[in-house]
């Protein structure tokens, strides 16, 4: 009962204390908040992600897209506003890499309406691009293994992408073949292999001897 | 009087409210200790300083530069077919895996403080997104092999003449460069020669540091 | 002291405020259907039509000469799709001995078409390399080609094929009034159970390509028995159409009119259709795209040097007779694996001698000497 009246009469006093109280809290929300983008997964999940490849297209899906004209898709492209003036895949917009985060551009990746395929000059910005923005919790981007140029010169001028189902990370050529069969100094082709064959067989054994140790403990 | 008293328990307040808020400001995200934000990651990459190409690292293959980490991302089967000289396999879908102290296996081989990794696999997708991961976890000078082996082979294994109408100086010596390398990573007629002495010793010292990284592991 | 703990509760909802936000709105993940095609061939010739439309473009037909493959043979990847019998008795030499159905499978499987300048499909006589070549090109394989007469044109050993199929048995019996095109109709129905274009063009081609050349080749006894009973396609230009055609042909023009803007659909989906030119090759290549499209076409064996290559000799409008003359003298490597006589000739020790760094080393038959090592 005694304690009520310790709230008095509201003064002046209390009204500038809460005004200024709820402002400062507002600044730093907001200064907080700026600090965004923030990682939504965390690296063992976003491996998870990259690790299940459904989000991947390859070849013969970008032709479709292409060919299809299919409004459920909007190609990004991530290359420099140079380049995209030179050429790009007809009815592509263009979000330089550096400004993937811009305010302007965050209704194109925020949405549910349509899947946005991130492609850049090679598939390592097409990989980056949509790691960060996965990263972050946007849904609906697509990853292509190849970049812009492919598209252009193996898909649209003509459906032509090396091998049927094109995949860049698919090995063109028969690597050992060529190295074996390729004429080297003599020296070489003994310690070349044997490095290789040491140097491999200590991550094997190294991977085993962890798996063992922490299955003792 | 109990009013002012009340007043300055307010302002009191506010100005405590007022120094939070501005440690807050300056506080560090607690995950951006671990991790480079997004902003940064990006940021990095436009610096175009993230690839090697490959006459760079063959060079400093030829060269046995031992600052070079090279890491095979692909999968160990593909590994086992063929890799570049000197490096050691860690599938992608490994490359996060930790120890029994919770620190990330990469850590204790990689040594990102003495060495440059460059991750290369087939192409470029897979080494970017390793690319990524690492630089993501604050891992230092990393970077990735332009265009994977692919582009190895189309330009060290298979090296093409330049056109003799438009090249430049450059292109001349870049193609002698290549024409070299390719020798270098042949491995016919092996056993052809004799003369395998201070060139083997010499091509397997890192391999014996390896093993005693190995060791180390195995220890503790 | 109700007020401080008012005023802690305020600090701590605060506190929380900070951290509990997360400015990240939550996104619904649109699902793609996966529902079937309702129209597929549809969707089949659309796709085929906007991805370079190959059968009517400048490419087609993907041939390649002999001198060509002999000249730059170490570039190219041959794949000789002849029986092993005949292999071993002689073939090209670095040539891998595939079977005609499983060509697709080696090039998807064992072999990248990319890392080579180019994939030589090599048969008896052109018109099988040229039907599969087709189906390949159609899939995007842009880099293959089929050897012009195929072993024919190689060495007089291997060209019995086309020497013992040229004659003059029709002549007599050729037509010169043009015949009009069939109205426009329909696409024939197909039923992949595809969800889109590519799919579609895949199981369609794996199906021709599995069944072969043999229910897609018909021979000019049967048509001249009764021409009626098919619709024959005269692959000729039109002056060359008029000198003389099979009975009934209707001519379209080459590389142009095989599309649904042109003559496509005037193709009858429910009889026969013989396609024929010179030398059955080019209409190979269109057979196997209108099979793809799920057409009952069938090429026309040798085309019309097998009924009239005297006339085709001596008219010089025709032109496109095959003779002897076409037949080269090329060496003959005998022998099952191309890694035998590789080893036997003691190459590993010349290629030391000369660096020849400036040759790409694309090619097959060095594995096998390191096979054989």
């Amino acid at each position: 009962m005694e304690e009520r009246k310790d709230y008095g009469p509201v003064t002046i006093g209390h009204l500038v204390g809460v005004i200024i109280f709820s402002l400062i809290l507002l600044i730093g929300l907001v200064a907080y908040n700026s600090k965004s983008p923030r990682y939504v997964l965390s690296p063992d999940e976003s491996l998870a992600h990259i690790s299940a490849e459904a989000k991947q297209l390859d070849a013969p899906m970008m032709a479709e897209v292409v060919i299809s004209n299919d409004s459920l898709y909007r190609i990004i492209d991530l290359r420099s506003p140079r380049l995209f003036m030179n050429k790009h895949i007809p009815g592509s917009v263009n979000i330089p890499m550096g400004r993937l985060f811009d305010k302007e551009f965050e209704s194109i990746f925020n949405q549910h309406e349509r899947i946005n395929i991130l492609i850049g000059g090679t598939s390592a910005e097409s990989a980056i691009a949509y790691m960060m923005l996965n990263d972050e919790g946007f849904k609906n981007i697509r990853l292509v293994s190849f970049g812009v140029d492919f598209v252009l010169t193996n898909i649209i001028a003509k459906f032509a992408p090396l091998n049927g189902k094109y995949d860049e990370e698919r090995s063109i050529y028969n690597y050992a073949k060529i190295v074996n069969e390729t004429p080297g100094f003599s020296i070489d082709a003994t310690a070349a292999p044997a490095s290789v064959e040491e140097t491999s067989a200590p991550v094997k054994k190294k991977k085993s001897s962890g798996n063992q140790e922490s299955g003792g403990c | 009087m109990e009013h002012k008293k009340q007043l300055r328990i307010y302002l009191l307040l506010t100005a405590v409210f007022m120094v939070l808020a501005i440690i807050m400001f300056f506080l560090p995200d607690k995950r951006v200790d671990k991790e480079l934000s997004p902003r940064t990651l990006i940021k990095l990459y436009n610096h175009g300083n993230a690839y090697y190409s490959v006459d760079k690292v063959a060079k400093m293959i030829i060269d046995e530069n031992p600052a070079l980490q090279l890491v095979d991302v692909r999968s160990e089967a593909e590994f086992a077919e063929f890799s570049l000289p000197g490096a050691i396999n860690i599938p992608l879908e490994k490359i996060l895996e930790k120890d029994e102290h919770n620190n990330y296996v990469w850590k204790e081989y990689l040594r990102p403080e003495k060495k440059i990794t460059v991750f290369y696999s087939n192409g470029d997708l897979k080494a970017a997104q390793a690319w990524t991961l690492a630089t993501r976890l604050r891992m230092d000078k990393v970077f990735m092999l332009e265009g994977g082996l692919n582009n190895w082979f189309d330009k060290i294994m298979t090296p093409e003449a330049p056109k003799a109408t438009t090249a430049t100086p450059e292109e001349y010596a870049a193609y002698e460069f290549r024409k070299m390398a390719k020798t270098f990573f042949g491995r016919a007629n092996a056993g052809q020669a004799a003369s395998i002495t201070a060139e083997e010793n010499a091509n397997s010292a890192p391999v014996v540091k390896k093993k005693k990284v190995v060791s180390e592991g195995g220890g503790c | 002291m109700r007020k401080f703990n008012f005023i802690l509760i305020v600090l701590i909802a605060g506190v929380f405020s900070f951290f509990a936000c997360n400015n990240q709105a939550a996104q619904e993940e649109i699902v793609v259907g996966q529902t079937n095609l309702a129209n597929e061939s549809e969707a089949l010739v659309n796709f085929l039509e906007k991805s370079g439309d190959y059968i009517n473009s400048a490419e087609s037909p993907s041939l390649i000469d002999a001198n060509d493959v002999s000249e730059n043979g170490k570039k190219y990847l041959v794949l000789d799709i002849r029986i092993n019998e005949d292999y071993v008795a002689g073939h090209i030499d670095g040539a891998i001995n595939t079977p005609a159905n499983e060509v697709l499978q080696y090039l998807e499987l064992t072999e990248s078409a990319a890392a080579y300048e180019k994939v030589v499909i090599a048969c008896y006589s052109g018109q099988n390399a040229s039907y599969i070549t087709s189906v390949l090109r159609m899939l995007g394989y842009g880099n293959v080609y089929a050897l012009k007469f195929g072993m024919s044109s190689w060495n007089k050993a291997t060209a019995s094929h086309w020497l013992e199929n040229i004659s003059n048995k029709f002549v007599a019996q050729l037509e010169q009034n043009g015949n009009p095109k069939n109205a426009k109709s329909a696409l024939p129905q197909l039923n992949t159970e595809s969800a889109n274009a590519y799919d579609v063009l895949y199981k369609q081609a794996f199906k021709v390509l599995d069944e072969g050349l043999n229910p897609a080749k018909i021979k000019a006894e049967e048509v001249f028995a009764d021409p009626s009973k098919y619709y024959i396609i005269n692959y000729w230009p039109l002056e060359q159409y008029a000198v003389g055609h099979i009975p009934g042909a209707v001519q379209y023009q080459p590389k142009k009119t095989l599309a649904t803007s042109r003559d496509l659909t005037t193709l009858p989906s429910d009889k026969p259709i013989v396609v024929y030119c010179y030398t059955g090759q080019n209409a190979a290549f269109v057979t196997a795209f209108l099979r793809v499209l799920g057409y009952d076409a069938k090429v026309l064996l040798y085309g019309a040097n097998f009924f009239m290559n005297g006339k085709m000799k001596s008219d010089p409008i025709l032109g496109n007779a095959f003779s002897v003359e076409k037949i080269n003298n090329f060496p003959l490597t005998e022998g099952e694996e191309p890694s035998k006589m590789v080893v036997k000739a003691g190459l590993a020790s010349q290629k030391a001698d000369e660096p020849k760094a400036g040759v790409p080393v694309k090619k097959k038959k060095e594995v096998s000497e390191a096979g054989g090592c």
